[in-house]
């Protein structure tokens, strides 16, 4: 129990966090003579929820991975709060951050409800109390997963699983609302799920990033869910940041065409105020 | 205390936004088929705390067991005499001197090498596992306990060779160290083979130690060539593995560091099952990786390597164990791990008191006995994991 004054007292105050949570600010990162990714700069606030955008092989897991450290950047950095990743040591980084990678695989037979638990780990030392079971039910219920929660997550189907880690990935940022900002990066989150679910996650994303103080940086290839729920969107093409901004001004058809090469037209959303739609006509 | 710190506004309101979720779910599969999959995918488990119980309750009756069986018979009231006498609580009269005789001199030590070596080698084999994630990593598959058993008869044959000085110095250590070198080499090359930046390849790691049990092996038979004929001897006993030879002065070089790196080993435990989500994902939740699989390896590789040292290759022990804990209580490996200790104890006193009367007169090694029923098992785990792989699980 008294892990939890620990993990509250490592969230530093509130008051000196930027207006920026996570950056890469002139990230470069080079594999001997290849340049993976050229000077990435971009940022995401609190409240906010921004999608990366681009086609295959223009370099967003890659700069998922230098945002979350996994990487380390040739020439610039990756910031959390300001300071360079790298400098954060890994058990305060994860109480104030999580990540979601693409299809992670798990070994041995682990419930939907004990692996959404283990994103407290970071909270509690691997052992869990009531408020951690209480965090992890309440994340399986937001990933729309409570109904799996007692299933072997190896015996799931793809969306399943992904909506286990995703649920995992909740839990591991918590919802509380102490003013703390954190931050959620979501690799290729909806890749394996229907439309319906696709749709719910966003949201999720959305009203947990405005409640609870979450940076969320997603990759996704959707560009119609980019386009309905992203607050922002960093679009990629060939290693570089080809645009980044409102998805409205972003993901105008010229653009669109040029990147990804399908062509497309703006239709009114149905239920999000403010936004249109983009529909793929070929 | 805290909860009302940690969750200040209550959960309300964060539901109020959202949408529910679970509409399409609910409707996107026919009841039939939801039904069908939550009878393979929800486990039935034996709880923690119970399971430990019932474990520890077996293992103290196996060795009760295991001490009175034999050439020489020990009932259970001599035992319950010949403990609780020093202490006053029974009559020095309740057993005769040659059972202290046997119990003292043989029972007793051979008894807790077979408890050391079995809970050493399941508790070894259960991290080694969850290290490579994957539930085929033993030392004896893949050539640890091997390693181990050509450093001792490196150690055995060519230990004359060494320096008198360093010979001095190191005196009974030698041997287990020796088998500790080798075993952290096989354990590192298999590592290194069985590894990619996508996890553990089982075939890779198999294969690996294929080749490192034949080099092993090949060498084993080249020192016995080499070897004279008390050499020879020794050298046979290692291939078998048995418990017969436990002896107090053996046991007090080897029983210390054996259950020291049995204690770092069971406190590995928490970031193991970070690491069952993947290196990466392990790293996300605050867990030094480098650290544990560094940790793992080395002393693992140490529990194996003093007690091959000991008792020779004892099969299929750290396969057995920690998988039947798995199947009663799930994967959670702050209960596989003692779990795995206390069964493969259990296991491994049960064996050998087997091995002792099964041919008596003569003595069956106790290493033939766990792999005539180890390796089956290991075989219709392989054919279990090739089943889940063509179903893509």
């Amino acid at each position: 129990m008294n892990m939890v004054g620990t993990s509250l007292a490592s969230g530093t105050s509130p008051a000196s966090a930027a207006s920026t949570l996570i950056a890469l600010d002139g990230a470069r990162l080079q594999v001997g003579a290849t340049v993976l990714v050229h000077d990435l700069r971009f940022a995401v606030a609190p409240g906010e929820v921004v999608c990366l955008l681009g086609p295959n092989g223009a370099g967003k897991s890659t700069a998922l991975k230098l945002m979350s450290g996994e990487h380390r950047p040739t020439h610039g950095s990756a910031l959390f709060e300001g300071r360079p990743v790298q400098t954060w040591s890994a058990r305060a980084l994860a109480t104030r951050r999580a990540v979601m990678g693409q299809e992670p695989r798990l070994a041995f037979d682990f419930t939907a409800s004990e692996v959404a638990l283990l994103g407290r780990y970071p909270h509690c030392g691997g052992r869990p109390g009531r408020d951690d079971r209480r965090i992890a039910a309440q994340a399986l219920d937001l990933a729309g997963a409570s109904a799996l929660a007692g299933r072997i997550v190896t015996t799931l189907s793809g969306g399943e699983r992904a909506r286990v880690h995703f649920a995992r990935a909740l839990a591991q940022v918590g919802f509380e609302r102490d003013g703390v900002p954190r931050a959620l990066l979501l690799d290729e989150p909806t890749a394996s799920l229907d439309a319906a679910h696709q749709h719910a996650w966003l949201r999720t994303a959305r009203a947990l990033a405005a409640d609870a103080r979450l940076a969320v940086l997603a990759v996704v290839h959707d560009l119609n869910l980019a386009a309905l729920h992203a607050d922002r969107v960093v679009l990629m093409q060939s290693g570089r940041v080809l645009a980044q901004g409102h998805p409205d001004a972003v993901l105008d058809a010229a653009t669109v065409l040029r990147c990804f090469d399908v062509r497309t037209v703006r239709v009114p959303a149905a239920d999000v105020a403010g936004r249109t739609a983009l529909a793929v006509i070929g | 205390m805290s909860a009302a710190a940690r969750e200040p506004a209550g959960a309300p309101a964060i539901d109020a936004v959202l949408p529910r979720e679970r509409a399409p779910e609910a409707t996107a599969q026919p009841p039939d088929v939801r039904n069908a999959r939550d009878a393979r995918g929800t486990p039935r488990r034996v709880s923690a705390g119970a399971a430990l119980a019932a474990l520890a309750v077996a293992l103290v009756a196996a060795w009760i067991v295991a001490i009175g069986v034999g050439a020489f018979r020990i009932p259970p009231a001599a035992l319950a005499g010949m403990l609780l006498a020093p202490i006053g609580l029974a009559d020095p009269d309740s057993f005769t001197a040659q059972e202290q005789a046997v119990f003292t001199a043989i029972r007793l030590p051979r008894t807790v090498l077979a408890m050391l070596a079995g809970a050493g080698l399941a508790l070894s084999g259960a991290v080694l596992q969850g290290l490579f994630r994957n539930p085929l990593a033993e030392s004896t598959v893949i050539g640890v306990s091997s390693g181990a058993m050509l450093g001792a008869a490196l150690a055995i044959v060519a230990g004359h060779l060494l320096p008198q000085a360093l010979r001095a110095t190191l005196g009974p250590v030698t041997l287990p160290l020796a088998a500790f070198v080798c075993a952290l080499g096989v354990t590192l090359a298999v590592w290194r083979f069985g590894r990619s930046a996508h996890g553990t390849s089982v075939a890779s790691m198999l294969l690996a130690g294929i080749a490192f049990n034949a080099i092993a092996f090949a060498g084993v038979g080249f020192l016995s060539v080499m070897a004279n004929d008390e050499q020879l001897r020794n050298l046979t006993f290692w291939n078998l593995g048995s418990v017969g030879i436990a002896t107090w002065h053996w046991l007090a070089v080897v029983a210390p560091v054996a259950i020291a790196a049995g204690i770092v080993l069971l406190r590995l435990a928490v970031p193991l099952n970070a690491l069952a989500l993947g290196a990466a994902e392990a790293g996300h939740l605050g867990i030094d990786v480098a650290r544990l699989e560094r940790t793992g390896i080395v002393v693992s590789a140490l529990v194996v390597g003093v007690l091959v040292s000991l008792t020779g290759v004892i099969g299929f022990v750290g396969l057995l164990a920690p998988h039947a804990i798995r199947l009663a209580c799930g994967p959670d490996h702050r209960v596989v791990l003692p779990g795995a200790a206390l069964l493969g104890a259990t296991l491994l006193l049960v064996a050998d008191a087997c091995a002792r009367t099964w041919i008596a007169p003569a003595e069956l090694p106790v290493g033939v006995f766990t792999t005539l029923i180890g390796a089956p098992f290991f075989l219709w785990l392989l054919a279990r994991a090739k089943r889940s792989l063509a179903l893509g699980g």
